[in-house]
């Protein structure tokens, strides 16, 4: 036997000593053609993907597309290290579309005053969307507010507690009008200032309350 | 779904991997573990928590998600650290396929699993081993390349596993991954990835992904023809969509 990758095609493998050229293009060729010929003139075929039907206007499906869809896909769904900290990201994440609420920030100023953002368990990135960059809590109104992380607020569980760390973001962030340099345990009603905005902080999961106890 | 699944014992004296797969109307659960053969009773921990898993899931009622999957590690490890005489351990890649095609996972040392679509082959678990951790420190700068290569001769020795009463490091699926028709799922001890390497598997795969049974002699066929002078004991499970 001796394998040879389609020039082709660079994911197709075939025995050269037994076909002269990729018997699986022959196959899409033999298959295209028997197409209407609209669609065969504009859709490339991916080795596992059902023909389109009639449907023209599907978008292109290319065997990168989905192949790295599938990258994505893997890397949406895994999670790999330390195990308190993937039980975490996986009992709640599992399967749930609306994750429990654990606290609140409230803008009390600026674009945003009068608006409330959900804290869930674990991480919670603050910031500005925008340019490749997704955050939780998205002070996407406040242009002083550099786009991506400018800081993180952590619900532990365990210990029920919130924290609020330092990311690498070009914003000052401020708890309670001192500079956060590294990270602090946050109470309720601090005040977390990021550019122009100020947040105020309120738990919900505390000594009083906590999601694990119900169930 | 089919699935076909086979086990070589290499050049080793005992056959330490063990493996079990159920296909049931919930959907096709399959669990591989791999004994550590630098410890004894390595091959009684592997079935150990091969038997743990397999009961875990035949009992009734059972819902397998995340916590199903980890806290069914945690069982076994608990087990086999004290439950076998002598320190023993080994590693664990036990997946859940549901009826639509949802796959979920959890893998604690260097048992991999993998997942092929459209001619290309996917490594979807980390492997616990030292490297893991090296390769951490070389990103974060906390190491220089000389030093990563020195540490590097240890490389391959795990760092998490089954048996260690609190195993610190794991791969889980936080949500299910939705497979494909055609998609063929690889659970699959080291010896197999050592001994043909990604690309071979891979090429094997695109070649004969047609018919599983083909396939699967054919990895085996690999395996015994590598030139390596030692061949580690090899087990897999090929699914297919």
């Amino acid at each position: 036997m001796k394998l040879v990758r389609c020039e082709v095609n660079g994911s197709h493998y075939y025995d050269a000593e037994k076909y002269e050229s990729c018997p699986h293009c022959q196959k899409e060729r033999e298959k295209k053609n028997n197409m209407p010929q609209k669609i065969a003139s504009d859709v490339t075929i991916s080795l596992f993907d059902d023909m389109p039907s009639d449907n023209t206007d599907k978008e292109t499906v290319s065997l990168e597309d989905s192949d790295n869809s599938l990258s994505k896909q893997i890397a949406d769904s895994s999670a790999s290290g330390n195990v308190e900290e993937i039980k975490t990201m996986a009992y709640y994440d599992f399967g749930q579309e609306q994750e429990p609420v654990v606290g609140w920030l409230v803008a009390i100023n600026s674009a945003a005053k009068g608006k409330s953002f959900s804290l869930k368990v674990g991480k919670n990135n603050i910031g500005r969307s925008g340019a490749g960059n997704i955050v939780d809590v998205d002070l996407d109104k406040d242009v002083t507010v550099s786009r991506g992380v400018q800081a993180v607020i952590i619900y532990e569980p365990k210990k029920r507690q919130f924290l609020l760390q330092s990311a690498n973001g070009s914003t000052l962030v401020y708890h309670n009008d001192d500079l956060l340099m590294n990270y602090i345990q946050i109470n309720a009603y601090d005040r977390i200032t990021i550019g122009e905005t100020e947040l105020v902080f309120i738990p919900f999961c505390s000594d009083k309350f906590s999601w694990e106890d119900q169930k | 779904m089919e699935f076909e699944s086979r086990s070589f014992i290499g050049s080793r004296a005992e056959q330490q991997d063990h493996y079990n797969v159920i296909q049931d109307q919930k959907g096709l659960f399959a669990v591989l573990c791999d004994g550590m053969g630098g410890r004894k009773n390595g091959s009684l921990a592997a079935q150990s928590a091969v038997d743990i898993f397999s009961a875990s899931y035949m009992r009734r009622n059972i819902d397998v998600d995340p916590k199903f999957l980890l806290t069914t590690a945690e069982r076994a490890d608990r087990y086999i650290a004290t439950g076998i005489e002598d320190k023993s351990g080994c590693t664990v890649i036990c997946t859940f396929i549901d009826a639509d095609k949802k796959l979920m996972w959890v893998s604690v040392g260097d048992s991999r699993l993998y997942v092929f679509r459209s001619g290309r082959l996917r490594q979807v678990t980390k492997d616990h081993n030292y490297f893991y951790l090296l390769n951490r420190k070389l990103e974060n700068n906390e190491i220089n390349k000389e030093e990563y290569k020195t540490a590097g001769t240890r490389g391959e020795a795990l760092i998490s596993f089954l048996g260690m009463n609190g195993f610190e490091l794991a791969d889980i699926s936080i949500r299910p991954l939705a497979l494909l028709d055609g998609d063929i799922v690889l659970l699959t001890s080291d010896g197999l990835y050592k001994s043909l390497g990604d690309a071979d598997i891979e090429k094997l795969l695109a070649l004969h992904h047609g018919d599983l049974c083909v396939c699967a002699d054919s990895f085996l066929d690999q395996v015994r023809t590598s030139n390596m002078s030692s061949i580690d004991n090899t087990s897999f499970i090929l699914i297919k969509i």
